[in-house]
C-alpha cells in the first residue's frame, strides 16, 4: 500500500518538476533581455552586428529554443547540471556551496520558530482568554505583521550602531572552517526568520490544539481520570500535531527556496542569492537548474511530511 | 495505546536531525572534493589550488623598500561578472581588472593621460602615426615576459569583431599596429583622433599576455601585468588579489587585497564600523550620511550624470519650444534635494572637470520659470499639456524612482504628465537601445574624454544617435573638429560650443551629477578616489 503511494507520489513529482523545467525556461526567454544586455547593458548598442553575433555564438543563444530546452535537460538527466558562463563554474558546484548555508539556515530557523511558537502557543491555548493568551497572540500577530527584512535592519542598525559588532561583514565562513563565528553570522538571520516563522506556529499550534481540546475524547480520557498533564501532553497535543506538521512542512520548503532578502542583508551566499544574481545576469543554465533543484527538495519535504501524517496518526492512510 | 506511539511522535526532529546530517555531508564534500575548485577560478588553473605565486618577484625593480603588509578588504554590494578584461563593463568587473591588468597609458585623479605600459609616446607632425617606447623589464604575473607582441596582440584582439569588445568603436581609427622592436609599437590611425590616448587607456583596451589570447584561457585565467596578481574568486562572495611585488610603478603597499560582497549598503556600513572592512565603495547617499566619526567619507563629483532624456523625434517633443519649457519647468537643485538627499551638483552635458559645461547656457538661465515653460507650451499648441511615457531603471540606479517622480510632480504644474514607467535593467536596456519611449530618467555613465562621451549620440553618425534622437549639421561639424584638435585649450572651446548648442536645444534635460563615495576607516591611507569611479589608487593605499 506504501509502495503504491510511493510510486504514485514519485510519478507525480517527475512530472511536477518536468513541468517547472519548462515554466522556467518559457519564462527566462519571454522576460527581456539576455546574457549580452545584462553584461553590456546599454553598452551594446555600441557593438557592431558581427560583434554582437560573435558574442551570441559564445553564450550559446543563437541555437533554436528546442536545442538549448532539450540540450539542457538531457544534459541535467546525464547528472550535467550545465556551467555559469560568467566563472566557468559548474552549476553542481555552485549548488555544492550554496545549499548548505540555505539548508542551516532553513533548519536553525525552523528550530527557532518551533521552539518558540509551540510552547508559546500550548500556554496560550491552556490559558484561552486569559492575560498571557492575549500576550501570546500579540506575539503572534506581530510575528505574522512585521516584515523579516524589517528585524533584520533594525538588528544591524542597533547592534552595529551601539557595539560595532556585525560578524556577517567579515566574509561567510562556513561551519567546518570557523564554527564560532559561522555561529555568530547565523545569529541575526535566524532570530529574522525565527520569529516570523514563530508567528505563525504560535497561531497553528493554539488553534489546533483548541481544537483538540474540544474533541469528545478530551473528556473521556478526563473522565477516566488522566492527570492534566498527561490529557495535555499525550491527548490533546498528539492530536494536534497534524496541522503543526503541515506549516512546518509548508514554511521548511519555501526555506530551502532560499530567503533572497535575508540572505542579501545578511551577506550568506545560499541559494536565494545564487538564483537571484543568476536572474539578473540571465545565467540561464544556472537559473533553470538551481530551481529545479529546489523544486524536487520542496517535492521531497511535501513527501516526507505526508509519510509523516501516517505515523502521527494511524486512522491516516497512504493512498 | 500511548505508550507506543508517544515513542514515535518525536520523528519530526529526528527528521531535522537526518537533513542537518546530510547538510553537513554535503558540506564536507565540498571542502576536500572538486567542488572548492570548480567554484572557483583561479590563475593556477592545473594546481587546483588557490594561490598563485607572483614570479617576477625582485627583478621587476619597485623601490618601495618594504615589503606588502596587511589584507586590505574593500566591501562593495556587487560581483563581479565576467573575466575577460575586454568585455567587461559592469562597474565592479572593470574596477576589479583595472588592478590586475595594465593599459599602454593610464589616467590620473585629473583623468589627465600619463604613462603605463608605454612610458612614452609621440604622434608625427600630421598626427597619423603614434609611436610608443614601452617599458622595460615588466612581466606578466605567470612570469613571462610582457613585449610589443603582447601590445600587437592585445590590440587586435580588442579591434577583432569575434572579440565583442565595446572599446573597438573608440579605436577604430587604428588601421596598422607595427612592432619594429620589442620595446616599440607604432600605431597608423586613417585620422587624426585626440580621443585615442584616453581609449588607450582604458581597461577594455588592456594588454594581455600574447600567449593567454592564443591558448584562449583569457576569461577564464586572469594574467596580467597589473599591481595585483588573480588569486580566487568564490563566486557570489568575494576576490581575492595577492600583491605582486614585482611590479612596475608605484606599490603595491599590501599583501592581498580582498573586494567583499555585502549585498546590502547599510550592511557594508556596519561591517566598517565593526572594523571588518576598511574600504566601502558606496552609491546610496542615505547610507553614506549616516556614516559616522571614525570613518572617513571621500567624495569626489562622478562623470556618470542623471538625465531625463527626451525621444526627439516624436511629437510633441521634437519641437524645441516644448523641450525648453521642460527645461525651464525643472529646478535641478529641487530634484537633488528630494531624490539624493541634496548630494550633488547641478549640470550642464558635459561632467569631465577638464570641459565641465557652464549650465549659463540653459533656457531661462537655468532658473526654474514656471511662465516661460507655459508660454512655451502654448506658442508650440500645448498649453494643454501633454502625457509622456517615462521609463525608469529601477535596479542599478538607487535615486531614479526618486528622481521620476520629483521631475513628474514638478511637470505636473506646466500641465505636463509622465507616466512612470519602473522597469528591470534588461528590459529598460532593451526598450532604451530600442529607442521605446517618449522620456527615460537615466543614469549614464561618464567617460574621461568628451569625444567619447558624446560622439556616440549627438553626431548623425553615432551609433546611439537613433537613442539620442537628435542632430543637427552644426552639431556634426563641431563634433568633427573636436575629434581632430588637438590643442587643450582650442578643444575646450569647441565642446564649449557643443555644450552651449545641446543646452539651447534641450534633447535630454541633464539634472544633476552625485558623487562617487569611498568611505574608508583610519587604517586606510593613500587611497585617492576618481572622478570616474576607478579604484587605481588601491595600488598606492596602504593600512595601518
Amino acid at each position: 500500500m506504501t509502495r503504491r503511494f510511493l510510486l504514485t507520489r514519485l510519478s507525480g513529482a517527475l512530472l511536477t518538476l518536468f513541468g517547472v523545467a519548462v515554466l522556467v525556461f518559457v519564462v527566462l526567454r519571454i522576460i527581456p533581455g539576455d546574457e549580452i544586455t545584462s553584461i553590456l547593458g546599454i553598452e551594446s548598442g555600441n557593438l557592431t552586428e558581427a560583434q554582437l553575433e560573435a558574442l551570441r555564438s559564445y553564450f550559446g543563444l543563437n541555437q533554436p529554443y528546442h536545442e538549448q530546452f532539450f540540450g539542457w535537460l538531457f544534459n541535467v538527466l546525464g547528472g550535467n547540471l550545465g556551467v555559469s558562463m560568467r566563472s566557468g563554474a559548474s552549476v553542481s558546484s555552485l549548488i555544492a556551496s550554496a545549499l548548505p548555508v540555505t539548508l542551516e539556515l532553513a533548519i536553525l530557523s525552523l528550530t527557532l520558530g518551533i521552539l518558540l511558537g509551540v510552547p508559546i502557543g500550548v500556554y496560550a491555548a491552556t490559558h484561552q482568554g486569559k492575560a498571557p493568551d492575549a500576550a501570546a497572540q500579540s506575539f503572534g500577530l506581530i510575528g505574522l505583521a512585521i516584515p523579516n527584512f524589517v528585524i533584520a535592519s533594525f538588528l544591524i542598525t542597533l547592534v552595529a550602531e551601539l557595539f560595532n559588532y556585525f560578524p556577517n561583514a567579515a566574509g561567510y565562513a562556513a561551519p567546518w572552517e570557523d564554527l564560532s563565528l559561522n555561529l555568530q553570522q547565523m545569529a541575526f538571520p535566524v532570530i529574522s526568520l525565527g520569529v516570523v516563522l514563530a508567528g505563525s506556529i504560535m497561531r497553528t499550534t493554539r488553534s489546533a490544539f483548541l481544537e483538540a481540546s474540544s474533541e469528545p475524547f478530551v473528556r473521556t480520557a478526563r473522565g477516566k481520570g488522566l492527570s492534566q498533564r498527561r490529557v495535555k501532553w499525550v491527548h490533546v497535543f498528539r492530536n494536534a500535531t497534524i496541522p503543526i506538521v503541515t506549516i512546518t512542512g509548508i514554511q521548511f520548503g519555501y526555506l530551502l527556496g532560499g530567503t533572497v532578502v535575508i540572505e542579501q542583508i545578511f551577506a550568506l551566499p545560499g541559494l536565494g542569492r545564487l538564483v537571484y544574481s543568476a536572474i539578473t545576469q540571465r545565467e540561464f543554465a544556472v537559473v533553470q537548474s538551481t530551481v529545479l533543484v529546489i523544486a524536487a527538495m520542496f517535492v521531497v519535504v511535501n513527501l516526507l511530511v505526508d509519510l509523516l501524517y501516517a505515523r502521527l496518526d494511524p486512522r491516516i492512510t497512504l493512498e | 495505546m500511548n505508550t507506543k506511539k508517544r515513542s514515535r511522535w518525536p520523528l519530526l526532529f529526528v527528521l531535522l536531525l537526518v537533513v542537518a546530517l546530510v547538510a553537513s555531508a554535503c558540506s564536507s564534500s565540498t571542502d576536500d572534493g572538486e567542488g572548492s575548485d570548480a567554484t572557483t577560478t583561479t590563475a593556477g588553473q592545473d594546481g587546483g589550488d588557490a594561490t598563485t605565486t607572483t614570479s617576477g618577484g625582485d627583478d621587476g625593480g619597485d623601490d618601495g623598500g618594504d615589503a606588502p603588509t596587511g589584507d586590505l578588504v574593500v566591501g562593495r554590494v556587487g560581483d563581479i561578472d565576467i573575466l575577460d578584461p575586454h568585455l567587461a563593463t559592469a562597474f565592479q568587473s572593470v574596477r576589479t581588472l583595472d588592478l590586475v591588468y595594465d593599459g599602454l597609458l593610464t589616467l590620473d585623479a585629473d583623468l589627465a593621460v600619463g604613462p603605463g605600459l608605454a612610458e612614452s609616446w609621440e604622434f608625427s607632425d600630421d598626427g597619423l602615426t603614434l609611436t610608443m617606447s614601452l617599458q622595460e623589464g615588466v612581466t606578466f604575473h605567470d612570469g613571462s615576459a610582457f613585449d610589443s607582441e603582447d601590445v600587437a596582440a592585445s590590440l587586435n584582439r580588442v579591434l577583432d569583431e569575434e572579440t565583442g569588445a565595446v572599446v573597438r568603436a573608440n579605436l577604430l581609427a587604428i588601421t596598422d599596429i607595427a612592432t619594429p622592436d620589442a620595446n616599440t609599437v607604432v600605431l597608423t590611425l586613417a585620422n587624426v583622433d585626440a580621443s585615442i590616448l584616453t581609449s588607450l587607456a582604458d581597461v577594455n583596451a588592456a594588454i594581455l599576455s600574447s600567449d593567454a589570447i592564443a591558448a584562449g584561457t583569457v576569461d577564464r585565467e586572469p594574467n596580467g601585468t597589473g599591481a595585483f596578481a588573480w588569486n580566487e574568486w568564490k563566486q557570489g562572495s568575494s576576490v581575492t588579489l595577492t600583491a605582486n611585488e614585482g611590479y612596475w610603478g608605484d606599490g603595491p603597499y599590501v599583501a592581498s587585497l580582498e573586494f567583499r560582497i555585502i549585498p546590502d549598503e547599510n550592511s557594508v556600513l556596519a561591517g566598517m564600523k565593526a572594523g571588518e572592512v576598511h574600504v566601502g565603495v558606496l552609491t546610496d547617499p542615505a547610507v553614506v550620511l549616516q556614516a559616522g566619526d571614525p570613518l572617513t567619507v571621500h567624495r569626489t563629483p562622478a562623470l556618470a550624470y542623471h538625465a531625463l532624456m527626451m525621444n526627439s523625434s516624436r511629437e510633441p517633443l521634437s519641437d524645441q519650444k516644448v523641450r525648453q519649457a521642460i527645461s525651464c519647468a525643472i529646478d535641478r537643485q529641487q530634484v537633488i534635494d528630494t531624490a539624493a538627499l541634496g548630494e550633488g551638483e547641478v549640470t550642464g552635458p558635459i561632467t569631465i572637470p577638464a570641459y565641465r559645461s557652464s549650465t549659463a547656457g540653459l533656457p531661462c538661465g537655468g532658473e526654474r520659470d514656471i511662465d516661460t515653460a507655459k508660454d512655451l507650451l502654448a506658442q508650440a499648441g500645448y498649453a494643454d499639456g501633454f502625457t509622456l511615457n517615462t521609463i525608469v531603471i529601477a535596479l542599478e540606479t538607487l535615486t531614479a524612482i526618486a528622481e521620476g517622480e520629483n521631475l513628474a510632480a514638478q511637470l505636473a504644474e506646466v500641465g505636463i504628465t509622465l507616466e512612470l514607467e519602473i522597469l528591470e535593467t534588461g528590459t529598460y536596456v532593451d526598450r532604451w537601445l530600442a529607442a521605446d519611449f517618449d522620456a527615460a530618467v537615466a543614469l549614464n555613465s561618464g567617460k574621461a574624454d568628451p569625444h567619447q562621451l558624446y560622439a556616440r549620440y549627438w553626431p548623425s553618425t553615432g551609433n546611439l544617435n537613433g537613442v539620442a534622437s537628435y542632430n543637427s549639421p552644426m552639431l556634426d561639424e563641431l563634433f568633427a573638429a573636436g575629434q581632430v584638435e588637438t590643442d587643450p585649450a582650442v578643444r575646450v572651446g569647441i565642446y564649449d560650443q557643443i555644450s552651449e548648442e545641446l543646452q539651447a536645444q534641450s534633447p535630454w534635460i541633464w539634472v544633476f551629477t552625485g558623487f562617487e563615495y569611498r568611505v574608508a576607516t583610519d587604517a586606510v591611507s593613500g587611497f585617492v578616489p576618481m572622478p570616474n569611479g576607478s579604484l587605481q589608487y588601491l595600488k598606492q593605499t596602504k593600512l595601518g
